[in-house]
């Protein structure tokens, strides 16, 4: 993958996330303060103008887009994606990645949202998608099976991830002020994560 | 003098807390961020590492938040800040309201970054 294929990515990821748009917000409706769908939405919004520009690193393609987050988003979600795709950027300074340079990368940039969350996976955020994600993936490049493949079984594994925040109660962010009645609802950062694997995954399916 | 710096997700709300300080003490280094720059409510990066500047002082910054997106994106300027620059700066979970007030007394009173952060850490909240 290089650069004009991340741009290429990133437009997938934000038509994704513009189609979901009223979805994102609803789930946010349920548990926290009704702007999850909103919020991205405008930050990809502005995230594509800025993709028209030259790009010599795949990293530089991630950085752009992580710091028109952080500019753009106004919630959570901001900091949260804008720190995850930075740590990202900083691990792709390379005109072609590979799979195994991804899963690398994508260790570091959930570091990255560990850390400027101060959470853990279990806590019903986007890391109950993106630790199984990178688990999924990084078993997948031991194996050297297709990367298309790879994403179509880390989206299983996000889709399981979403599944599983029904099962447990926030205790990070606004939802974790509901307690219990976070119980039975999907996090919203988690299925804002899986809509992003899901366009990875079909964007290597449509390249392959 | 220590400077004070007020994050919300509601600029109504950190206006109001600044009127309320301005009663009790004058012409203390305050600056306020609240909402998303759009007249939403959330939190603005660039209004937000703008007061950052603008607070820099010696002596040393407090900032005061309400919730943890405000201050997610105040970590986010941090982290892009020379580290004596960085040094400067400390974040304290007291309650925004009581614990601006408190802060606000100690600076325009003269008090020292320790001495001030001592006063607001036996306010913490869970945050
Ligand atoms: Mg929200």
């Amino acid at each position: 993958m290089n650069a004009r294929d991340t741009v290429a990515l990133f437009k997938l990821i934000a038509k994704e996330i513009e189609d979901n748009k009223t979805y994102l917000t609803e789930l946010d409706t349920a548990i926290g303060d009704a702007d999850h769908g909103i919020n991205l939405s405008r930050g990809f919004g502005a995230v594509l103008p800025k993709l028209e520009g030259e790009f010599e690193t795949v990293g530089e393609v991630f950085k752009t887009t992580a710091m028109t987050l952080i500019s753009t988003v106004g919630g959570a979600s901001g900091p949260l994606y804008g720190t995850f795709f930075l740590k990202m950027a900083g691990a792709l300074g390379k005109a072609e990645i590979d799979l195994s340079d991804f899963v690398g990368a994508l260790e570091i940039g959930i570091e990255g949202v560990k850390a400027r969350g101060k959470a853990q996976k279990g806590e019903k955020t986007m890391l109950d998608v993106l630790i199984p994600v990178l688990d999924s993936l990084k078993n997948a490049a031991t194996t050297g099976i297709p990367a298309k493949d790879a994403f179509d079984e880390a989206l299983q594994a996000a889709k399981d991830g979403c599944e599983y925040t029904k099962t447990i109660i926030a205790t990070k962010g606004r939802a974790s002020y509901l307690g219990d009645r976070s119980l039975g609802h999907i996090d919203p950062g988690c299925m804002s994560s899986q809509l992003m694997v899901k366009a990875a995954a079909a964007f290597l399916g449509g390249k392959a | 003098m220590v400077s004070l710096v007020l994050l919300s997700h509601s600029l109504k709300l950190v206006e109001g807390i600044r009127d309320i300080i301005g009663e009790m003490a004058k012409g203390i280094p305050l600056f306020i961020s609240g909402g998303n720059g759009t007249g939403g409510l959330g939190s603005d990066y660039a209004q937000i590492k703008d007061i950052l500047h603008q607070a820099y002082r010696p002596e040393g910054t407090i900032i005061l938040y309400d919730l943890g997106s405000t201050v997610m994106t105040a970590e986010v300027v941090m982290d892009e800040l020379a580290q004596d620059m960085k040094s400067t700066i400390k974040i304290s979970k007291a309650p925004l309201v009581e614990g601006s007030v408190v802060a606000a007394m100690e600076i325009s009173g003269g008090a020292p970054l320790t001495d001030i952060m001592e006063a607001l850490t036996e306010m913490e909240l869970v945050k």
